[in-house]
């Protein structure tokens, strides 16, 4: 039930922008709640990641007084992964195309954290 | 998210001293033996302590962690450890001291295996010179109080060791306990996979 609901937010995300190629939903002690992500992709590993990521960058935010952290952004050479914390206990994870328009990205994953806050 | 967390010395030694099997923990008959050979054991001060450091300055891996000069202090730190080893009963108080240790040879990049072969260098001393003074049956009552008194030394202060530098990596990466053992289990399969290919 939950974990349908979550998959419904995924991928109303995922359909507002061609630039968003997969997200995700992962507790903070890194267990896959949900995903929408391309095969191929170690749904374990990512989930650990995420989370590990996720709680280095509060880390420094607080660490260097930047206050509450609201996300961390990894930048390649292929693209971009964006993670937000989703309430209190999960990580949304968003894989993004180089061409994305961060601006609209940053947007839509924050109001897709908020719904999976009250989902969660 | 998590942040700094206090550090917890009396739970890290109550969970090691737990988790040990407890007959490899001091027995009461142990503490007797200790009791009734304090003064022998206190004699032994100025040997064991010029055996331990003539072992790790002869060793090239162990010597190099050793600064210019600073041997006679490292040598009036162990005095203190063997004085209270042996001077004083061996209980809770002296395990959480042990736990120290672990976390100062983090700092001091002493590894466990480091630490753990001089346990038995002690303890062959001892029962080599108790067997010429006090005689055999005694010499094997303080091989087995040595053998369950290094047991116990050696798992708190690897133990404390490995707790020390997890939690450093925790907290300074704010890593929930939770999140770090779910990662350790994912990179432990595929190191165990890579390990059995290699030795295949």
């Amino acid at each position: 039930m939950r974990e349908e609901a979550l998959r419904t937010i995924l991928a109303q995300l995922n359909a507002t922008s061609a630039d968003i190629q997969a997200s995700a939903v992962i507790s903070t002690d890194g267990l896959m709640m949900a995903a929408l992500l391309p095969q191929g992709l170690d749904q374990d590993r990512m989930g650990a990641m995420s989370a590990a990521l996720l709680s280095l960058g509060s880390r420094v935010a607080r660490e260097l007084d930047r206050g509450v952290p609201e996300q961390v952004l990894v930048k390649g050479d292929n693209g971009y992964v964006l993670m937000l914390q989703a309430g209190n206990d999960a990580v949304l994870t968003v894989l993004a195309s180089t061409q994305a328009k961060l601006g609209l990205i940053f947007l839509d994953a924050k109001r897709a954290a908020v719904s999976m806050a009250q989902v969660l | 998210m998590t942040g700094q967390r206090a550090v917890d010395v009396a739970a890290l030694i109550d969970g090691i001293i737990a988790s040990l099997v407890p007959a490899a923990l001091p027995q009461a008959d142990d503490h007797d033996t200790l009791a009734r050979n304090r003064q022998w054991l206190l004699g032994l001060e100025d040997e064991i302590i010029t055996l331990f450091y003539d072992s790790l300055y002869a060793h090239s891996a162990t010597a190099a962690l050793f600064q210019d000069g600073e041997r006679a202090a490292r040598e009036q730190t162990l005095r203190g450890w063997w004085q209270r080893t042996v001077g004083a009963p061996v209980d809770l108080a002296y395990f959480r001291w042990m736990s120290l240790v672990g976390i100062v040879h983090i700092k001091r990049r002493v590894t466990n295996p480091m630490m753990l072969s001089m346990l038995p260098i002690v303890s062959e001393r001892v029962v080599t010179r108790a067997r010429a003074d006090l005689g055999e049956a005694e010499a094997q009552r303080l091989q087995q109080v040595f053998s369950r008194l290094s047991t116990t030394i050696g798992a708190i202060i690897s133990e404390a060791y490995t707790m020390g530098f997890v939690g450093a990596l925790e907290d300074l990466a704010g890593l929930d306990p939770k999140l770090t053992a779910r990662m350790l289990d994912l990179e432990v399969q595929r190191i165990e996979r890579e390990s059995r290919a290699q030795l295949s």
